[in-house]
């Protein structure tokens, strides 16, 4: 067999072939990763259809631009996930208490958990210059001058399964 | 199957088609301007409960690789210098083993600044491993080792759509397809393609039939354990499932289709080598 043939010449690959199927099982109880091993559970949770959905809309220069484009999903990426929680941790007030209990754990074995959880989180000064930053990352992206980036985000509903409407409008920024 | 190494005889070759593949998909990006190198400095960054990115933020390197322009221009030539180089002399370990590294930090770093973890790149940054090895019998081992890591990544991809409940919830596929095509069918209800999807979605049973067989397309690849007899239909499932998928989400999985490779066995090879035998060199 594949698996006793490794064991006897090739101990590094045989550990990894062991070890994947535990650290995915593992997961689901530590929520603990280890990249680039993923766990592959997207989409495997129930979703109601009758849901709202959000989406962000960026006009540069009071012109929408589109950010999806099926080609290229790094350039919904970038701004989706990356705007998304750039609105969840700037909203959020105990942000920084998310690894309060590692930092914890890690001080009491004695090893200085503040100094190495720091450099972990995004700190307030970071935060702000995250608008300022979409538009240079826009300006070099669509070699344009940017003078004016707005983003709003529209929340929808969809109507007889196939037509989204609007359900509010929100102007997130207007710089 | 496990004392076949005739594999290896092909290992130039592979190598070639591997990192030639995964030089396009970084050029793709390139393009876009969506390496990790061509963020801008962006101030944000996210490592949640991952271990690598707690390391890799920790050793300073973004300041280098992210944040300094000579040194981020520097880094995107070294990684296609060394990724052509390698297509050039696949057999150098060394090259290998420095593509690898290098692809490393560029898939990592990129999903700490852009505050995503894309699964996609879980084939190139996995497969790229098995050219650093010396022996033939190694890269055999490591090439039947990702054939399984393949098998993996799908099967248990379906158990944990049965375990968390995905598989039994028929409302699932349509909510998935609303969700992906949100924002394009609020901007564009006229359009041929906003015709097209609203006409799937006027047919909530047949999405859910239809994504539940694709659910199912995922549970065959238990089959790839136990034998490698059906090889041709685990490929089949694979591109019916990542196109499927990719309709739905509204974007093109391309990158993940890499390990379909792992499934060629080595006979589909010879062919090609007849007819080219230099790109075996």
């Amino acid at each position: 067999m594949f698996i006793t043939e490794l064991r006897k010449t090739n101990k590094i690959l045989f550990l990894l072939v062991l070890l994947y199927p535990v650290y995915t099982i593992a997961f689901a109880f530590t929520k603990f990763q280890v990249a680039p091993f993923y766990v592959w559970n997207m989409f495997s949770l129930p979703q109601n259809s009758n849901e709202e959905y959000r989406f962000y809309d960026v006009y540069i220069n009071d012109q929408r631009v589109s950010t999806a484009n099926p080609l290229n999903y790094f350039n919904t990426m970038v701004f989706e996930h990356g705007f998304s929680y750039y609105y969840s941790i700037k909203e959020e007030t105990n942000y920084t208490q998310k690894y309060a209990q590692l930092k914890k754990l890690t001080n009491s074995i004695g090893l200085n958990g503040d100094a190495y959880f720091n450099r972990l989180f995004v700190r307030e000064d970071q935060i702000k210059k995250y608008p300022a930053w979409l538009k240079s990352y826009y300006a070099s992206k669509l070699n344009i001058a940017v003078n004016k980036l707005r983003v709003e985000e529209l929340t929808v509903k969809y109507s007889d399964h196939c037509k989204p409407t609007l359900v509010a409008k929100k102007l997130i920024f207007n710089e | 199957m496990s004392e076949d190494y005739s594999i290896a005889r092909f290992r130039p070759l592979i190598t070639r088609i591997a990192i030639s593949l995964c030089l396009l998909s970084l050029a793709a990006r390139a393009f876009y301007h969506d390496l990790s190198t061509q963020l801008v400095a962006p101030p944000l960054f996210r490592v949640d409960y991952n271990v690598t990115y707690w390391l890799l933020k920790n050793s300073f390197l973004d300041n280098v690789i992210i944040y300094n322009n000579t040194f981020s221009l520097l880094f995107r030539v070294l990684l296609f210098t060394v990724g052509i180089a390698l297509v050039i002399f696949p057999l150098q370990r060394w090259l290998a083993i420095l593509f690898a590294v290098l692809y490393f930090f560029e898939v990592n770093l990129l999903c700490i600044h852009v505050c995503f973890t894309p699964h996609v790149l879980g084939g190139f940054v996995i497969i790229v491993w098995a050219f650093c090895v010396r022996s033939d019998r190694s890269f055999s081992q490591w090439w039947q080792a990702l054939r399984y890591y393949s098998c993996f990544i799908f099967f248990s991809a379906f158990l944990w759509k049965l375990s968390s409940g995905a598989l039994t919830d028929m409302s699932h596929g349509i909510a998935f397809t609303q969700e992906h095509y949100a924002q394009f069918l609020y901007h564009y209800p006229n359009s041929w393609f906003g015709a097209v999807i609203q006409t799937c979605l006027q047919h909530p049973a047949m999405i859910a039939i239809v994504e539940k067989i694709l659910f199912f397309s995922q549970a065959v690849f238990c089959i790839g354990f136990f034998t490698t007899k059906y090889d041709g239909l685990l490929i089949f499932c694979m591109t019916l499932f990542l196109f499927s998928i990719s309709f739905a989400g509204a974007y093109f999985f391309y990158e993940l289709a890499i390990l379909m490779m792992t499934f060629i066995p080595a006979a589909k090879y010879t062919p090609i080598v007849g007819r080219f035998p230099i790109l075996n060199k």
